[in-house]
């Protein structure tokens, strides 16, 4: 009877279940850990935690497991479970300057202040597939980093002062190139859209919440748009950086700043010309803008993108040349498309059964072919009638001049 | 079970949904009179509730200060007057309900809820936001304390004779107030006459009967 | 054709305690689980106040947050949000899809509610103080003690003409509908019907274009001056809605060319014979030579299609008392 069975829905959502379970399992390998997943898939861990909105390696691990590693899914999950957490809690403003880098980058001059760390990266790597890992054994990885760690230890630099760095932004405005940030936004709490509705035009602590909760694929789309060739934002990397950012709260009783641990980040700020419709205004200061990306653990791909985007949107809302083009300079068709929950969500929602809408789809078909048949043969009546009045031979007759006769018709 | 119940922390959630789905009733069916729960929480919801701010001592309603409660939080503000004026913040009665809800006190003209602890606002009702065209819901919603509300005819100076029509009324319905000023009825209409901006009301009497009269009634003084 | 036990195990199973479990017992499995109806008070309670404008303003689109759900979001989460900002314990709830209580999905949004709330459930329309839908309003007449809870997909009708929310917004508020009556214009004057099937668009008390979800056509009708308190949640994206009862529902149309429900005169329910219900058509599978083929197919091996009502719960008390 198929899916939408008008009996036994209950006892085919029950076997589902089951069936997903079995296909997890059926390979009868040794089940996986959880601190397996969280130590050596860290990224999709990563993500998960991302698109999840919700900060907890261990519960992303758990997601990922459960999921069978589909990030969409996994994140889903986190989503879902995040919605039963109360909100214990408001964390302060923290600033990139305080984050405890393992990789900080600048694109914009090759010797920055504090300098460049490469850290952990894949980009100037060979993508090779490495067979050695298919005999990956525990005894090999603590020789590994017996090795790595008696390296570290030769040259550990001189304690104090590992891993901060000063902003490369910071840099820039003193040299005056850099535009300033709006006035007032600053000062304002950010908006939250899982407590309030948004609506548009929104405010920029809207759409930085919106894309840092996105989907890493849709922003990397959007973004890549824009530099494609739909839209007309240049920008340069100002600077990225991964690394380890401390989570302070005012202690509830007596109101002092408490950190209370910290997290990994990847935080990114892009920089583009500010173009100006108004000339003048061009000519007597040209400046760069900001955009803005961040993910949760390391996530560069996003974090870039979602800088971009903020650039191109906040050019296109200052009304600014540059972003008045292509898709990605549209807010609301950025800012609604991007969510991985709700795209999924409503474009799986196709698999759920429509077969009320559907019959009354075709009911609508069928009237349209009632309508197009009468309106062909009122054509076609009319076009008789034309050619009756001008003594024209009729369709019929014209058939039989063009195909005379031959006579084997009789035949 | 039903012990078990009173003293589950489950009672102020069931309180809240009860109440609220008499409040959604009250104002899906203006004029129809719903009988509120009394808002006996354990754990002390009415527990020094404050006294009426302007009468000497009497309480302030509260059935309509549960019903109040159980909508307003921390996303929200409010505003509560008594004989004619906006408390101030120093005052108990705001003092208790922002203790109680984490709603903050605004200026009128900002708050989603008001409440009047009297059957009249005293001119205040149209200091409350009507809402814009772009936002019609974020008007106003008040609460007014009256004496007694009835759906059967009740005469005597002290009651007003309402006949209220629009959606959720079926033709026409008749509604007996005791405890509101006839002004007060004329400074309802004049907060209505922008459809679909307006201001939504509750009238809530001492036994705790609740009627919701929405923007979208329209309200006959006979 | 008879109706499996197992929804009705399933009911049992969630809603009847285990003979050594206390009820106080079932308490404290709900309290650290979750709690009453899974999303937290405050979010409620953000649900509840839109409800209560949405119900003021019949017909226009209340926007609301929206908390993500266990369920995926399209899949009928402004509707649960809605159904789990209204349930109290004494509640009788009642979920379909597709007119149907045994759809697949309306069996999952079921578990989850009475996973959460140990709700009591019924497939009995009369017997629900709540019922929570997708694409159909019941068949048989709602009473006005009980609320229909409708979920939406797109919740905007200006959506056919307009997709910046951000004008339609305007649009609404100006109550500018003109571009939405050239295009039903448009699609009459070409294919002889107006091209929207399904989410018919109609007028609430004349100010407000509403979006009817997509129920069919024939669904419409009920809106209009019922005893019953619809509402509407579009999880999604993020909007809430409501007709009051004895609201003015009217669909768009010309006067030279009327509303049209899908119905076709004389076609009947082939299990309950019914010629007033909403029919969903169904393929009938050929039985084997040993079957017990309650019908006899054309040629004796090829199925056929069937008309039923898509209303199951109604067509099977029609069949009892037939
Ligand atoms: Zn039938």
């Amino acid at each position: 009877m198929g899916y939408v069975a008008t009996k036994g829905g209950t006892e085919a959502v029950l076997k589902a279940e089951q069936l997903v379970e079995y296909f997890r399992l059926r390979g009868e390998s040794e089940p996986i850990r959880i601190e397996q997943i969280q130590d050596q898939f860290r990224l999709a861990v990563d993500r998960a935690m991302g698109e999840g909105s919700l900060y907890a390696p261990a519960l992303a691990a758990l997601a990922l497991k459960q999921s069978e590693g589909d990030a969409v899914e996994a994140s889903f999950l986190l989503r879902a479970y995040r919605s039963t957490l109360p909100r214990l809690s408001y964390s302060l403003p923290t600033s990139g300057a305080r984050m405890r880098a393992i990789r900080r980058i600048s694109s914009t001059f090759k010797d920055i202040p504090g300098g460049q760390l490469l850290g952990p990266t894949r980009d100037y790597q060979p993508r090779l597939l490495n067979t050695l890992l298919n005999h990956e054994s525990s005894q090999t990885v603590r020789r590994y980093l017996a090795d790595f760690e008696a390296q570290v230890r030769q040259n550990s630099p001189s304690d104090g002062q590992v891993g901060y760095f000063p902003k490369v932004i910071e840099s820039m405005r003193a040299q005056g190139i850099m535009a300033e940030a709006e006035k007032g936004a600053e000062e304002e709490e950010p908006f939250d859209v899982t407590r309030k509705a948004i609506s548009f035009p929104a405010p920029r602590s809207v759409r930085l919440q919106i894309l840092t909760r996105g989907d890493n694929g849709s922003l990397l789309a959007f973004a890549y748009s824009s530099i494609r060739g739909y839209g007309d934002v240049h920008p340069t990397l100002g600077e990225m950086r991964v690394g380890y950012l401390p989570v302070e709260v005012n202690h509830p009783l007596t109101g002092e700043v408490v950190e209370i641990g910290e997290i990994l980040a990847t935080e990114c700020e892009m920089v583009s010309r500010v173009k100006s419709t108004n000339e003048a205004e061009e000519e007597s200061s040209p400046k760069f803008g900001l955009g803005y990306g961040f993910s949760f653990g390391h996530g560069e791909d996003k974090a870039v993108s979602m800088a971009i985007l903020d650039r191109v949107l906040s050019a296109s809302k200052a009304g600014k040349l540059h972003g008045q083009s292509g898709p990605a300079a549209n807010e609301e068709f950025v800012l609604l498309h991007v969510d991985a929950i709700e795209a999924s969500g409503f474009t799986a929602h196709y698999k759920l059964p429509h077969y009320v809408t559907f019959q009354a789809d075709i009911r609508v078909l069928e009237r349209a072919k009632d309508h197009a048949t009468a309106k062909s043969a009122e054509s076609a009546e009319k076009h008789r009638r034309f050619r009756q009045k001008l003594a024209l031979p009729t369709e019929a007759d014209e058939v039989e001049r063009i195909m005379p006769d031959n006579g084997e018709d009789e035949g | 079970m039903q012990i078990v119940w009173l003293q589950s922390p489950q009672t102020k959630i069931y309180y809240n949904a009860s109440t609220f789905r008499h409040l959604l009733d009250s104002l899906a069916r203006p004029g129809k009179l719903n009988q509120l729960e009394y808002p006996e929480i354990p754990g002390g919801w009415l527990d020094e509730a404050p006294t009426h701010p302007t009468r000497e001592n009497a309480t302030l309603n509260p059935y309509a200060l549960g019903a109040f409660l159980s909508l307003i939080d921390g996303e929200v503000s409010f505003a509560i007057a008594s004989g004619g004026t906006w408390l101030q913040q120093e005052s108990a009665a705001v003092r208790w309900l922002s203790l109680r809800s984490g709603a903050s006190l605004k200026s009128p003209s900002a708050v989603a809820f008001a409440f009047f602890c009297e059957g009249r606002s005293g001119g205040l009702l149209k200091e409350l936001s009507q809402g814009t065209l772009l936002e019609p819901e974020s008007s106003a919603t008040a609460f007014y304390c009256v004496e007694q509300l009835s759906d059967t005819p009740k005469t005597g100076r002290d009651w007003l004779e309402l006949e209220l029509s629009g959606p959720g009324i079926l033709h026409s319905r008749r509604l007996y107030v005791a405890g509101m000023e006839r002004s007060e009825i004329v400074a309802i209409n004049a907060s209505r006459g922008n459809y679909p901006l307006g201001i939504d009301l509750y009238l809530i009497d001492t036994l705790g009967q609740c009627v919701g009269l929405p923007r979208t009634t329209k309200i006959l003084n006979r | 054709m008879k109706q499996p036990d197992s929804l009705k195990a399933l009911i049992t199973q969630l809603t009847a305690p285990s003979e050594e479990a206390t009820s106080s017992d079932r308490e404290q499995e709900e309290d650290t689980l979750y709690n009453f109806g899974f999303i937290d008070e405050d979010s409620k309670r953000e649900v509840r106040r839109k409800l209560l404008k949405a119900v003021a303003i019949p017909g226009h689109l209340v926007p609301f947050a929206s908390r993500d759900l266990p369920v995926a979001k399209g899949w009928g989460t402004g509707g649960l949000q809605i159904t789990l900002a209204l349930v109290k314990p004494d509640d009788t709830l009642k979920v379909i899809d597709q007119g149907d209580d045994d759809s697949v999905n309306a069996v999952n949004l079921r578990r989850f509610i009475q996973k959460t709330t140990n709700l009591q459930v019924t497939t009995d329309t009369l017997e629900a103080t709540i019922v929570q839908t997708r694409h159909r309003v019941p068949e048989e007449p709602l009473g006005e003690d009980q609320i229909l809870v409708l979920q939406v997909p797109m919740a905007d009708p200006l959506r056919w003409v307009e997709p910046s929310i951000e004008r339609s917004t305007e649009m609404h508020a100006e109550a500018d509908y003109a571009p939405i009556w050239v295009y039903m214009y448009e699609s009459v004057v070409r294919s002889g019907d107006v091209d929207i099937s399904s989410q018919y668009p109609v007028m609430v008390e004349e100010r407000y274009l509403m979006d009817t979800t997509p129920a069919p056509r024939y669904d419409v009708p009920a809106l209009h001056m019922s005893k019953t308190l619809y509402l509407y949640g579009a999880g999604r994206e993020k909007r809430i809605y409501a007709i009051p009862p004895y609201s003015r529902v009217a669909p768009l149309e010309f006067e030279d060319y009327p509303f049209k429900t899908e119905q076709k005169p004389g076609q009947a329910c082939e299990k309950c014979g019914s010629t007033a219900t909403y029919l969903t058509q169904h393929y009938i599978e050929a039985k084997s030579v040993d079957g017990t083929a309650s019908h006899s197919a054309t040629n004796g091996t090829e199925g056929y299609w069937a008309f039923f009502c898509s209303d199951t719960s109604y067509c099977n008390k029609r069949k009892k008392v037939i």
